[in-house]
Parts: structure tokens; C-alpha cells; sequence
């Protein structure tokens, strides 16, 4: 089997999950999944082997990542403190918020100065073309993307937040349940909104894709099928016992000179999402076969995926010396898990 | 910048606000912005947005009417072959 070795390069040890179960169980194969390791499995087993289970990640964070991060955690803090605006007990506040165009504002303020402080200090990443630094997702740009946000939709959105029994809005909302076979899903949703008279998932995207327009159509047809999507819609319904009509997806265009919001439906039926269970189940073997003869194929079908795959450079060499080239621009750190809340 | 009154009224915004005041509060500890220094960039990038939308909303020249377009003053009509 020496042959087969996908790498030299040994599991590190030991595993620290940070005070929260393994996902993988006592043969080494993953049984709680979420949207993340799914897809990475789905798209290329090597990936998925050199991720998830050796937890290898690039030197260099990727500021999509971070500028997505804060893009969020500012919206649900506006959501959330727009929401619960009622709980506020002091006499001022309740004079001064009754008045939902004052109660925007100071809501929007402390959005911006949340997305500031989480922001000091990020800098765009090199673009690998040009050499330079991307000029859209920068630091302004996302404050920028922030105020525009709530300015379409604040006051006059369309859907409205889905508020849970301990009266907060239903956002940033970390959910698990067992499907059978001895797994777990588990993922994070943005929000559960109404809109008209039924319950969605609201995802927040941010893309450089056109988001508006005519060309709208081909950034979002991209989510159906889509593996995070169907995942979303059943772990709405399954953990939070609503049933869902869908997600719908809630996209910026981070530009360099302005920042343009779309929105577009993703259904699933409930034969779709059986379906996808059957996937999960028919996935979960092949990691098992694949943990059991110690070896992770490459899909060598998926490297120029988005841009290309972060692991090509590694991949194109020769087994004997890929650990030197990925010690190189990739360390080994906390491992990835679904069962951490966020 | 912690100086500026909280509630400034907009009409004066648009005298105050300028892109080097903006990248001044950007460059600023963010622990050390005022809700008037919030409000300036908040104001800033709102009169941004209008602006984005005006310009996005406002018919654009088609390509027939830009070639159509007469130069004024004296014609050299050796120019067109006459």
C-alpha cells in the first residue's frame, strides 16, 4: 500500500477541537458534516484529504474570507439590535426609538463602528495577475457595501426577521441533527425571515459577479443544485422545525466604485432534499473507503475551479517532494469542525 | 474630530464632507471615532450612493445621437471631399 500513500506527510497530532466532539469517529471517518467539508469531498477527495483531515491551510489568509466575515457579523448586529429594540429598558431609548427612522440610524451607526473595529488593521490580498492589491474589497468598500445594504433594505426590506421564543431575530443561527447511518449535518444560517407568508433562509453573499441586471441570471442559477443551499434549506426545517420554502440568496456586488445588491430564490423540494441525504449517505462511504486504504484520489477535473485550486501548485509535483512544497506556502493549524458553534 | 456636533444638519454635511476628512476618520483608531465622526462617514458614503443612483438612473447618450453630433464654427469642406 506504500504506493497508495496520497501523501508522505503524516496526520498531525494530537487534535485539538477546542473543547468540542471530533467530528470524525474512532475509525477516522468523518460522521458530523457540514456544508464546507461536504463540498470539499464532493469536489476533490485530495482537497478534501489535505483540509479536513491533515488541516492544512494557506500562510495567507484569504481577505475574501475576512472581508465576508465582517460583512456579516455587521448585519446580523443591525438585525439583531432592530430587532430587539423593544427589550430596551431605559426610559430615553424607548422615547427615542419609537421613532424607526431614528432607531435605523443609531442602529446603522453602531453597525459602521462594529465593521470598523473589526476591520482595523485588514488589508486587501495581492491579486496573483496583477501583482498589486485588489482595489474592491477593501477596507472602504466595505463599510461603503455596509451603508448601502442598509440603506436598501433597513426601513423598507420586504422581509422580515423571523423572531425566535427567547425574542431575539433569528440570525447567525448554528444548528445539528442526525440524518441516520450514524451522522450528523451541522452548519450556521445567516437568518430565517418571512417574506409574504412564508419562512426563508436569507444568505448573505458577497461576489464580484453582476448581481443585477439581465446578467444577474448566471450568478445565481449557481445555486441550484448547490450543496450549501440544499444543506440550508433541510437544516431549517429539520433543527428549527420550520419549514422553508427555500433560501434566498442576498447578493452584493462588491465593485470598485459602488456596491450593487440582488436577490434571487433557490427552491427545494422535498424529494430534492431526500436526495441530497442520499448523497450525504453515498459520500460518507466513499470517505470511508478512501480513509480505509489510506489514500484520497485526485479530481484532477476540479483544479481550475474558481480561479484554481489553492493546492494545484502542491499537486502538480511529484508525490517524493510534495511535502516540501506544501510546508512551504501551507501550515498545519486548528482543525476545521463542524460541531464548534459559531 | 470628537468636536463636531452630533446632530449636523446635512446641508452643512455637504460642506464639511470632503474625501481627505474621510480618509482622515478611516486612518483614525476606530476605538477613538465619535458618533459625529460615524455620522460624517455614514453621511459621505449615503450622499455616495445618491449620487451612484442618480448616475445609473439617467439616460445614456446612445451611439447614434453621439455621432450625430454637429461640430460648430467653420466647416472646411475640402474635409469632406468637396
Amino acid at each position: 500500500m506504500e504506493t497508495h500513500q496520497s501523501l508522505t506527510v503524516p496526520a498531525p497530532l494530537p487534535l485539538d477541537y477546542g473543547g468540542w466532539p471530533s467530528p470524525f469517529d474512532s475509525s477516522g471517518v468523518q460522521y458530523a458534516w457540514d456544508s464546507t467539508s461536504l463540498g470539499r469531498l464532493k469536489e476533490c477527495p485530495r482537497k478534501y484529504q489535505l483540509t479536513m483531515v491533515l488541516n492544512w491551510q494557506g500562510k495567507a489568509r484569504s481577505h475574501h474570507l475576512d472581508f465576508g466575515i465582517f460583512y456579516h457579523a455587521a448585519i446580523e448586529f443591525y438585525i439583531k439590535q432592530m430587532a430587539s429594540w423593544r427589550n430596551w429598558t431605559t426610559e430615553h431609548e424607548v422615547d427615542e426609538f419609537t421613532d424607526r427612522g431614528k432607531l435605523h440610524d443609531t442602529c446603522v451607526r453602531n453597525a459602521i463602528r462594529k465593521a470598523m473595529i473589526d476591520s482595523w488593521g485588514y488589508t486587501p490580498g495581492i491579486n496573483k495577475k496583477t501583482g498589486l492589491p485588489y482595489t474592491d474589497k477593501t477596507r472602504k468598500n466595505l463599510i461603503r457595501s455596509l451603508v448601502w445594504y442598509f440603506e436598501q433594505y433597513g426601513l423598507t426590506d420586504p422581509c422580515r426577521p423571523f423572531i425566535l421564543s427567547n425574542g431575539q431575530a433569528a440570525a447567525e443561527l448554528s444548528f445539528r441533527f442526525e440524518i441516520g447511518h450514524d451522522q450528523l449535518l451541522a452548519g450556521h444560517l445567516d437568518q430565517i425571515v418571512w417574506f409574504g407568508e412564508h419562512r426563508y433562509v436569507l444568505d448573505h453573499k458577497t461576489t464580484s459577479s453582476t448581481v443585477t441586471g439581465a446578467s444577474a441570471k448566471y450568478y445565481f442559477s449557481g445555486f441550484n443544485p448547490d450543496n450549501q443551499m440544499s444543506l440550508y434549506s433541510i437544516g431549517a426545517a429539520v433543527a428549527f422545525n420550520t419549514p422553508v420554502q427555500g433560501v434566498i440568496i442576498d447578493a452584493a456586488q462588491v465593485a470598485v466604485g459602488f456596491t450593487a445588491f440582488g436577490r434571487d430564490f433557490t427552491h427545494r423540494s422535498k424529494e430534492q432534499l431526500s436526495e441530497f441525504l442520499e448523497g450525504v449517505y453515498s459520500y460518507r462511504r466513499l470517505a470511508e473507503q478512501f480513509t480505509q486504504a489510506g489514500f484520497w484520489p485526485m479530481n484532477e477535473n476540479a483544479c481550475g475551479n474558481y480561479g484554481g485550486c489553492e493546492f494545484r501548485d502542491v499537486c502538480s509535483k511529484s508525490p517524493v517532494v510534495r511535502e516540501r512544497f506544501l510546508r512551504t506556502d501551507f501550515t498545519q493549524q486548528k482543525p476545521w469542525n463542524p460541531l464548534e458553534p459559531r | 474630530m470628537s468636536d463636531v456636533p452630533a446632530q449636523v444638519p446635512e446641508h452643512i454635511l455637504d460642506h464639511v464632507v470632503n474625501p481627505k476628512l474621510i480618509d482622515e476618520l478611516f486612518n483614525m483608531d476606530p476605538l477613538k471615532l465619535s458618533d459625529a465622526d460615524l455620522n460624517v462617514i455614514i453621511a459621505e458614503l449615503r450622499k455616495g450612493r445618491q449620487l451612484h443612483l442618480t448616475a445609473a438612473a439617467a439616460p445614456k447618450a446612445s451611439k447614434v445621437s453621439k455621432q450625430a453630433v454637429i461640430p460648430l464654427g467653420d466647416i472646411d469642406l475640402g474635409d469632406l471631399g468637396l
